[in-house]
């Protein structure tokens, strides 16, 4: 099928070919070099290293979240991330039946006091929490973010898995990226840090996660990628509370969908199956 | 009893598959369900819930 | 002796609009296999409402289990 007529025969020319395709290939791989050695605009580096495909165990067509991971994660964000990032799509009712009990998510919710409805004068009053308010911010608004970061802004992470290329795989690449030092010749603004995988190189968040920041309630051992992993497990649920349910109807409409098909294309065989099979004749009469 | 009983009539017709709808959908529901929760056994919040929470939560007959 | 008539003498059943009792009794069987299908109808396209949930088909034996929603109230955001 592939069989090619025309023959190289003459080795001299065979040379030849052979020659420039391995100095093309030599001389891409030397641009594709250099372009990753600095990180001018259009570069390699402005886009960021890019993050490995990790073994999520919900990465599967038909694989939940592992809930435990999320409750652990909850604690990675409220101990640690919640300093700087809102959440602000997260009502304590969503954690309840996810990875809380009800009233661990109403005693997390009571800690906290929110605005109530004015009193008879107008002035302002507040209330302890409820399951329906909605985990609070650590800052009152942009500005008072940026103050106190800067005038770099802590992304809300409500959705962040899903506004990252590379979701899961690179907020956990980003999270246990950071090296001791940058590499020789980077130049980084003041209060920055160096990550090699945050697009640009350059990211105002530092590292967080240190070995044994928080302590989990049910004995894993809370090293550095463990509790990335758990907060990104967390901050993905997060994103996409539907999560289970939706690969569990998934796996519903597969199956009713594709035993329709097939009863589909059996219906059509049955149908075409004379018109395809007869065989029209005619006979000549013979004189 | 013949299959072909089921085609004489068009109301034993209608009927059987409405009666196959209304308990198609149960079985299917509870066989999908189960096969999810065998194949992510340990994941569930449900599985894990006896782990967290104090007083010793074990019910297994929560749910169904 | 046989008495010829004329023409065959034609009597007609009490009917309204076409509809008599003779019919109505052949017609029974065929009602009450419809009136079945439109019961199985009215039961699958209820199958997720609480009300009829709770009324009919909680009470179905050994399979009635199906229909009644037992949550752990600690898994309930009230």
């Amino acid at each position: 099928m592939f069989r090619t007529s025309a023959k190289v025969g003459n080795p001299l020319v065979q040379k030849a070919i052979a020659g420039a395709v391995g100095i093309t290939g030599l001389t891409a791989s030397y641009m594709l070099y250099k372009d990753s050695v600095t990180a001018n605009a259009m570069t390699a580096a402005e886009h960021g290293l890019h993050p490995p495909a990790f073994d999520w165990p919900h990465n599967g067509m038909f694989d939940t979240f592992d809930h435990a991971s999320i409750r652990r994660g909850f604690q990675v964000y409220r101990e640690v991330c919640a300093s700087c990032h809102s959440l602000q799509r997260i009502a304590w009712r969503n954690l309840v039946g996810v990875s809380h009990s009800t009233s661990e998510a109403k005693a997390f919710a009571e800690e906290l006091e929110y605005d109530d409805e004015p009193d008879d004068e107008g002035n302002p009053k507040k209330r302890p929490g409820k399951l329906a308010d909605y985990i609070p911010g650590p800052y009152e608004n942009e500005q008072a973010a940026r103050a106190a970061n800067q005038g770099a802004l802590p992304p809300d992470l409500s959705l962040i898995v899903k506004a990252r290329h590379g979701g899961c795989d690179y907020i956990f690449s980003l999270l246990t990226g950071y090296p001791e030092e940058p590499p020789a010749g980077v130049v980084l603004p003041p209060g920055s840090n160096y990550n090699p995988y945050f697009p640009g190189g350059s990211i105002a968040m530092g590292r967080v996660l240190f070995d044994d920041l928080v302590e989990y309630e049910d004995g894993t051992p809370a090293s550095t990628s463990q509790m990335a992993k758990d907060v990104v497990t967390f901050l993905n649920w997060a994103s996409e509370p539907e999560h289970d349910d939706r690969k569990k109807w998934g796996l519903k409409a597969l199956i009713i969908v594709s035993s329709l098909y097939l009863v589909s294309v059996w219906v059509k065989r049955f149908k075409w199956q004379p018109l395809k099979n007869r065989k029209i004749v005619f006979n000549p009469p013979k004189k | 009893m013949q299959i072909s009983s089921l085609f004489k009539r068009n109301s034993v017709y209608v009927a059987t598959i409405l009666v196959g709808a209304f308990s198609f959908q149960a079985f299917f529901d509870v066989g999908v369900n189960r096969w999810y929760e065998y194949h992510n056994r340990g994941k569930l919040w449900k599985d894990v819930k006896g782990k967290f929470l104090e007083g010793g939560d074990e019910d297994e007959d929560d749910d169904e | 002796m046989v008495s010829y008539i004329r023409a065959p003498v034609y009597k007609s059943v009490k009917s309204i609009a076409g509809i008599n009792l003779p019919v109505l009794k052949a017609y029974i069987p065929n009602f009450v296999l419809w009136g079945g299908a439109v019961g199985a109808g009215i039961a699958t396209f209820t199958d997720g409402v609480p009300l009829f949930k709770d009324t009919f088909y909680s009470k179905i034996p050994v399979v009635g289990t199906h229909w009644t929603h037992n949550p752990d109230p600690e898994d309930v955001p009230i």
